[in-house]
């Protein structure tokens, strides 16, 4: 029996199938990560049917109720749309590929969902200056309001832990069960949690995490550029431990990118921390 | 089923695009039947192409020169240079007659999900360009897709900052369109960057 059902969503990443058709992945409000192929969908008339850009929510409609679904319409939602531009877009592909590669198929993830287009227009606002001329101003280029995004990712990613259920516990000492302390290092110990660490153990300092930065980020205050940092490294960390060995392409990318801006432009705007931390104020 | 030369003809045919079993064994037997003059072109034809043609050093299209006859035509303007994703965008802006510069085709457009960077579309080789030769203006006529624009935007910083100016082809209403009909974000867009009259 054909089943149609109309849903609101996101393409997360799309990739050709068969001559003109193409496989897209679709985030949506109340059935999660799903498949879907759209046929004809890189065709003459396709792109007019099936409106498939990431970034914007759509009204999707698809047959088929588990597996491969088919796509059969696809129409931007009535709603504000985030524009991303310039490197704002880099920061979205790297979320998309984080949902990509951590969200189970079929599995709906409402406020996680929210949360993402929520995002999407925290994003899009970030860069309304350079709406008109997205390439062509190279004054416009301010990798530095980049940082101010950056909190905007970790919280992002934790709330994603939270939602495939690894969530990390900031003020938690998951082992003793006491509040995290200030004055005191935790350690990450994959599929547990932060745990303090007594005293400096021989551990390599870059897997310490210092309490009272761990309590900014519990309270989502990353106004210290030293909490920026810790987040980073321990988001890291514990994404790493979901994502396996294979890298997350997008974050090589964006890498390259800021090292690479900083090289031709020999802007010192984006080194608003010391270069010595080997990645140069990578934003993701 | 017909033994192995021509099981082996059929199956080379189904290389390409569209053609499935059944119309592989269609081509076939109409070549051996029908026309076997063509058939011997047609391979003829092949076997040349697959050995003599490479790519343009320049712009990076198909040509069995080293130089395209683009880039080696030394009437058009040398000064504009023109960045396209595929060699059929080149084709389509071509038979527009409109442009006389000459090209680059990425080949391509940046997709980092997909593990397609800088490297692997040639930005290098289009900045090493831009830094060699005297080109006044860069046009990036990437597709107008997230990813076309993700693309034109990297480009975009990097010739600025080589100090070549740069210019994006514009978008908006299409020509006959009707405005009632036309999506929101065109329309959007022909707005932010409508023109004063």
């Amino acid at each position: 029996m054909r089943t149609e059902s109309e849903h609101i969503a996101y393409v997360l990443h799309k990739r050709p199938f068969r001559e003109t058709s193409v496989l897209v992945d679709l985030f949506c409000r109340d059935q999660g990560r799903i498949r879907a192929v759209a046929r004809g969908a890189r065709g003459k008339h396709g792109a007019k049917k099936l409106h498939l850009e990431p970034f914007t929510p759509l009204l999707v409609t698809w047959r088929g109720n588990s597996g491969l679904k088919t796509l059969v319409r696809a129409e931007s939602a009535a709603q504000a749309k985030p524009s991303l531009l310039g490197h704002t877009v880099y920061l979205g592909f790297y979320v998309n590929e984080l949902l990509m590669r951590l969200l189970a198929e079929d599995d709906a993830h409402e406020y996680l969902y929210q949360h993402y287009s929520e995002l999407l227009i925290r994003l899009s606002s970030s860069n309304v200056s350079t709406t008109s001329q997205a390439t062509a101003d190279l004054s416009n280029i301010d990798l530095s309001n980049t940082s101010n995004l950056e909190p905007l990712l970790r919280v992002f990613e934790l709330s994603l832990l939270e939602e495939i259920g690894y969530a990390l516990p900031l003020d938690t000492d998951s082992l003793s069960g006491t509040p995290v302390a200030a004055d005191t290092w935790y350690r990450l110990i994959p599929g547990d949690g932060l745990v303090s660490v007594p005293a400096y153990d021989g551990a390599s300092r870059h897997e310490l995490f210092a309490g009272a930065h761990l309590l900014a980020m519990a309270a989502e205050n990353y106004q210290d550029n030293e909490v920026r940092k810790c987040a980073k490294r321990l988001l890291r960390l514990a994404l790493a431990n979901q994502l396996g060995n294979k890298p997350l392409r997008s974050r090589e990318f964006f890498e390259s990118y800021a090292k690479n801006l900083i090289e031709t432009t020999g802007s010192t705007r984006l080194k608003t921390t010391s270069p010595s931390m080997g990645s140069s104020e990578p934003q993701i | 089923m017909f033994g192995k030369v021509i099981d082996e003809l059929i199956d080379s045919l189904r290389c390409l695009p569209g053609v499935g079993p059944k119309s592989a064994q269609r081509m076939a037997l109409h070549l051996l039947e029908r026309d076997r003059k063509s058939a011997s072109r047609l391979a003829n034809a092949i076997a040349n192409a697959a050995e003599k043609i490479g790519r343009c050093e320049l712009c990076r299209i198909f040509s069995e020169t080293k130089e395209c006859e683009i880039c080696g035509n030394h009437r058009r303007e040398q000064r504009q240079l023109c960045v396209v994703e595929t060699p059929a965008d080149l084709f389509a802006i071509e038979q527009s007659g409109s442009y006389r510069g000459r090209y680059f085709v990425l080949l391509g457009h940046l997709s980092p999900i997909d593990g397609i960077g800088p490297a692997e579309i040639g930005i290098d080789q289009l900045l090493q360009r831009l830094s060699d030769e005297d080109i006044e203006e860069l046009i990036l006529a990437t597709n107008l897709t997230v990813e076309g624009e993700a693309t034109a935007h990297f480009i975009g910083e990097r010739a600025l900052a080589l100090g070549v100016q740069v210019s994006r082809i514009a978008h908006g209403v299409p020509l006959g369109g009707e405005l009632e009909y036309v999506d929101g974000s065109t329309l959007l867009h022909a707005f932010s960057s409508r023109k004063r009259l």
